[in-house]
């Protein structure tokens, strides 16, 4: 037995799901008390996403966002907060200040030097990628602790390119 | 004509192939090696790995293939290599047929500066623009004459480039900004100044002209919904051309081909102002990658018209016969995160399923397990629909984006819907700045909010992914060790 509460928009509901029922396809699920029917692909042994599920007779194509911040239902997006009372789950949106390269690419333009600040939001440098100029932007209000990149460089994913104290 | 090479790639590539194919004849296909994957190669009838020291294949490597595996043909896609005069002409000289029109008529109109100055002439209307060239470097120069043409205003490259050719300037600090940085990427850059219409609709006309100058030009696509640069949505005919102004604008591109001497497929450029005013603003001499819209609303294989056009065969048909009453959507679907801010996001493509059922075309090179290479652009799939009205032309679309499955990367999905939905897209108020308004800086702009008797589905919904996310429902015991063929093979 485990318990969420999940947020959607802006109502909270507690769910529990039976881990008894996972060797069929078919779960035992309660939401707010109230028994629904569930039925769900078997997760195979790699671990994969959960591709679509049946509930309440409804079949829905989903598609839950890696840092659990939306859940996609048929390509529309719905923002959604879990709470796992058995994981302490509190994910804050930022991390700490260090600017990672999201993308493999090439260093357009370097707007900050170090030792500035710079606001939440500010555009910290260009890194182009798939044919696009992509402006990296900065997760928070500080002041430029590094700068590690010059332009014209090449980067690897996860990089650190600035950090921000 | 039996054996023609195309040298494009991806999405582009397929669709030409397939015309190829069903012309009954023989498409070689090139690719590298990041890229091996791509339907292209798979659909061709030989491939070829070009590895190339430089970013994309050279000319010469292109020429020097095409002649070893005897191709009497290059296709060079829609795009730059379509519009260079100098590779059609070494074609040429290797006995080569260049798909597309005369070197001569690709030089002329490379310069985008004295087309625009040829047609003004002719009387054709245009956006203003300052009949002056420059160098990037004449910076002084250069602000001068903005303050002559008043902000807000655009950058024109005489020549069209790989990668960006028009750069829009609000004010002065912007102008000099954009001059150092130009000066830096591309030193010898060639510019002109042109007013900046805004608001403003864009619209696209695809015109076939014999050698014999009967020429057909097909309805408007309006390529308005724009966002960064890329066009997300196109439809055709445009919902806020009035007849007059179709006519106008198919005179227009008659005349405007007949004073450059155009021969062969090519795509013209309008903006229309708000007060419904139409200017010529650019001529391509390939197809548009929205010519998908145009196809669907005649039934014609225009990628099979411009081959014939080139092996010097007409396509049999008249302007008369030319009937689209059907109105056509097209929806770009993109490897972009709305949440990273559109950051592509490359990867491997675990599952694809694109929709399918009535009046439905798909057009891509994306297959399972397809890995997306970080070094072309995020395009997945150009996914278009037709029907009788515009009401339910969207409502097909909006049908069709959600029947669309693709996993393993993040898509502008979410995006392409939440535009289907908004009253300035169906009440038809769009404009090319439509979608900067709605979303920058505004990401949050494509949550949706259940309907009542879905919250409870949703909730669920998301504790099963979640729980999947965390392995909850793995099971403990391999399924292979289950099976008792396994188990017996164990047996001592």
């Amino acid at each position: 037995m485990s318990k969420l509460g999940i947020k959607i928009g802006k109502r909270l509901f507690h769910v529990q799901i039976d881990a008894l029922g996972s060797l069929d396809s078919q779960i035992s699920v309660q939401i707010e008390g109230e028994d629904v029917p569930v039925i769900l692909p078997k997760q195979s042994e790699d671990g994969d996403k959960l591709d679509w599920i049946i509930i309440n007779n409804r079949p829905y194509e989903i598609n839950l966002d890696a840092d659990l911040l939306t859940i996609g239902l048929h390509n529309r997006v719905y923002p959604i907060e879990i709470r796992d009372l058995a994981v302490s789950l509190t994910r804050p949106r930022i991390a700490d200040g260090r600017v990672k390269a999201p993308i493999p690419g090439l260093i357009r333009q370097l707007y900050v030097y170090q030792g500035m600040s710079v606001e939440v939001g500010q555009s910290l440098l260009v890194l182009e990628a798939m044919k696009m100029e992509n402006e990296i932007l900065a997760p928070k209000t500080g002041c430029i602790r590094s700068v590690n990149v010059i332009t014209g460089q090449n980067v690897n994913l996860n990089d650190i390119l600035v950090e921000i104290e | 004509m039996k054996k023609i090479l195309i040298a494009n790639r991806g999405e582009i590539a397929v669709r030409i192939i397939r015309s190829i194919r069903d012309l009954g004849l023989k498409s070689v296909s090139i690719y590298d090696q990041n890229d091996w994957q791509s339907l292209h190669v798979k659909l061709s009838d030989e491939c070829y790995v070009i590895r190339s020291e430089m970013d994309r294949a050279t000319d010469v490597e292109i020429i020097e293939l095409a002649k070893r595996v005897k191709a009497d043909a290059i296709h060079p896609g829609y795009g730059f290599l379509a519009e260079q005069a100098d590779f059609a002409e070494t074609c040429a000289d290797a006995g080569i047929i260049f798909i597309g029109p005369s070197p001569e008529i690709l030089s002329l109109l490379q310069d985008r500066f004295t087309v625009l100055e040829l047609v003004k002439r002719a009387g054709i209307p245009t956006p203003k623009f300052l009949k002056k060239l420059f160098f990037v470097n004449q910076i002084d120069e250069i602000v001068e004459a903005c303050v002559e043409m008043e902000y807000p205003l655009i950058f024109q490259a005489r020549y069209h480039q790989p990668g960006r050719s028009i750069w829009f300037i609000e004010n002065q600090a912007q102008a000099i900004e954009m001059l150092e940085r130009l000066q830096q990427k591309q030193p010898n850059l060639e510019l002109f100044l042109e007013e900046k219409i805004s608001p403003v609709h864009l619209m696209r006309v695809i015109i076939l002209r014999m050698q014999n100058k009967d020429s057909i030009v097909f309805n408007e696509i309006d390529s308005s919904i724009q966002f960064r640069n890329r066009r997300l949505i196109e439809e055709s005919p445009s919902p806020i051309i009035t007849p007059k102004q179709r006519n106008e604008i198919s005179q227009i591109t008659h005349e405007v081909t007949r004073c450059l001497n155009f021969s062969g497929l090519g795509t013209l450029d309008f903006l229309v102002d708000t007060a419904g005013n139409v200017f010529f603003s650019k001529i391509k001499p390939y197809l548009p990658a929205s010519h998908v819209l145009t196809e669907i609303a005649t039934g014609l294989d225009l990628v099979a018209f411009q081959i014939m056009h080139s092996a010097e065969m007409g396509p049999g048909i008249r302007q008369d016969d030319i009937q689209a009453k059907e109105h056509s959507l097209l929806c770009r679907i993109s490897a972009v995160d709305p949440y990273k801010n559109f950051l592509p996001s490359p990867g491997v493509i675990r599952k694809f399923r694109l929709p399918a059922g009535p009046f439905v075309r798909c057009d891509t090179h994306i297959s399972d397990g397809y890995q997306l290479p970080e070094k072309y652009d995020p395009i997945l799939a150009k996914i278009s629909v037709l029907s009788y009205d515009r009401a339910s032309l969207l409502s097909r679309m909006r049908r069709v984006l959600s029947e669309t499955s693709i996993s393993g990367i993040t898509t502008d999905l979410p995006v392409l819907l939440n535009i289907l939905d908004q009253p300035e897209f169906t009440k038809s108020l769009y404009h090319t700045d439509f979608l900067t308004q709605r979303f920058e800086g505004h990401l949050e702009a494509i949550h949706e909010i259940p309907s009542e008797d879905e919250y409870k589905n949703f909730a669920i919904a998301t504790a099963a992914a979640y729980y999947y996310q965390r392995n909850f429902f793995r099971p403990t015991m391999p399924e292979r060790l289950k099976s008792t063929w396994h188990q017996e093979s164990r047996k001592p």
